[in-house]
């Protein structure tokens, strides 16, 4: 028998099956925490967002449609997550210590291949929603379609951010290369 | 640098989605040199070191799991649906409702006799009036009684009995309130809404509405809310829901109800 679609569990939740949605998070946890740590880097902040998106999807449980996109919706709840609690964090951090929102993201210390590392650093100070298109698209294997349906924009927008953000990515790692030769 | 016009084309060869047709018109604008090959070269070898420097380390599924259990598990224990009344509970709330008919029934007749006493008049009648509005006024308070002392589902239950009363007094209606600004249950305070929605007619159960919408915290009584003051054209809460709107805090979901339910209002 096949197992129940992500929509079906889901619609369960809604009408009071509570339990249902814990095989989505055994369905989802891992792919959402991926997304979360390529944003941010931070394995506790990760872990903290996929309980988040989680608990939205209880909270609103009454407002899914079951229209659309499952991971779609799901992804969409990821998104406005991380823009909220990136613009918490930022607030504060600027309010206690006066720095800029990069200091956020700040990645690890390099590692052995010096090359992947500066891919990693370069990602990190990537415009936020340039590298959500970027990571949604790479990883996460969504098309353009489904991404503009995540950002709540157009699929041209979507396109648009996505090849200037290779543009910008290109950018950076060209001059953190520079700075690593200094 | 390569013309934006040509980005369906480009990141359309990123994601290795373009039709034959496509991939040859990419292929014939940059030989015509319209877009730069080496530029388009260059992003994507970015785009695919991407998956190379790729690392997200190790994840902690049971912790998470864990986490996980504890949200449901309270969300669970919040959540009480309105038709799940044990039966132990409904038991009880019928022992209240036996014990408020028969002191109403004693207070009737007491006020029949004082009728008999007093005679058939003008003043009689007002009398017999008089008592008759108490038995409603103790009635209601033994109801409230039981509620005071009950579960979730029980609460939910008088709450729901309290809005098919006929003649529901002010001292009632601030109960309702006082249930939905400060019920620890997210489903007594819903069940309040709905049942002050049938008293919308009274100004002070509107402006409890708009009151409540600054105070309350969960999304779902925030939306619940939100549709009552937008079914009562209730025009005086779209101040309310404007600082709602700007409050950064405010959900994105709750944003977009909150833009629909000011639009509704103004029309």
């Amino acid at each position: 028998m096949d197992s129940p679609s992500d929509k079906a569990l889901m619609l369960r939740v809604k009408h009071g099956d509570l339990d249902m949605l814990g095989i989505l998070f055994d369905r989802h946890h891992r792919r959402l925490y991926s997304f979360f740590y390529r944003l941010t880097q931070q394995a506790d902040l990760s872990e903290d967002l996929v309980q988040g998106v989680f608990e939205r999807m209880l909270k609103f449980r009454e407002t899914y449609s079951g229209e659309g996109d499952f991971l779609s919706w799901m992804f969409r709840i990821a998104r406005n997550l991380h823009v909220d609690v990136y613009r918490k964090q930022k607030r504060q951090l600027v309010r206690e210590q006066g720095v800029e929102c990069d200091a956020l993201e700040s990645g690890s210390e390099p590692e052995e291949d010096i090359d992947h590392w500066l891919v990693r650093q370069a990602m990190q100070k990537l415009d936020p929603d340039k590298k959500k298109v970027l990571i949604l698209s790479r990883f996460e294997g969504f098309r353009y379609r489904e991404i503009a349906e995540i950002m709540d924009c157009t699929e041209n927008t979507v396109k648009i951010r996505a090849f200037r953000a290779l543009q910008d990515l290109r950018g950076i790692i060209t001059t953190l290369r520079k700075q690593e030769k200094l | 640098m390569t013309e934006e016009k040509y980005v369906h084309l480009i990141t359309g060869f990123f994601q290795d989605s373009l039709s034959a047709e496509e991939a040859k018109e990419l292929q014939k604008l940059m030989d015509e040199g319209r877009i730069n090959r080496s530029e388009i070269e260059e992003l994507n070898k970015v785009y695919t070191d991407l998956e190379a420097a790729d690392s997200v380390g190790s994840i902690n599924s049971d912790r998470m799991k864990l986490r996980f259990e504890k949200i449901l598990h309270e969300e669970k224990s919040e959540t009480v649906p309105p038709n799940a009344i044990s039966s132990k509970g409904a038991v009880i709330f019928r022992q209240y409702w036996l014990a408020a008919a028969a002191s109403a029934l004693i207070l009737f007749l007491a006020g029949f006799s004082a009728g008999l006493m007093f005679g058939t008049g003008q003043g009689a009648s007002a009398e017999l009036t008089a008592v008759q509005q108490e038995v409603e006024r103790i009635k209601n308070t033994l109801v409230f009684q039981a509620y005071q002392r009950s579960s979730a589902s029980e609460r939910i239950h008088a709450v729901g009995l309290s809005s098919s009363m006929p003649h529901a007094d002010d001292q009632l209606i601030l109960i309702l309130i006082h249930t939905m600004n400060n019920d620890p249950n997210i489903n007594v305070r819903l069940a309040s809404i709905d049942a002050l929605r049938s008293f919308g007619a009274k100004e002070n159960v509107r402006a409890a509405f708009i009151q409540s919408l600054g105070m309350q915290q969960h999304p779902l009584v925030q939306i619940s809310l939100i549709d009552v003051l937008v079914d009562l054209d209730d025009r005086e809460a779209v101040a309310e829901m404007e600082r709602l709107l700007a409050t950064e805090d405010t959900l994105p979901e709750i944003r977009d109800r909150l833009i629909r339910g000011i639009s509704e209002l103004r029309m």
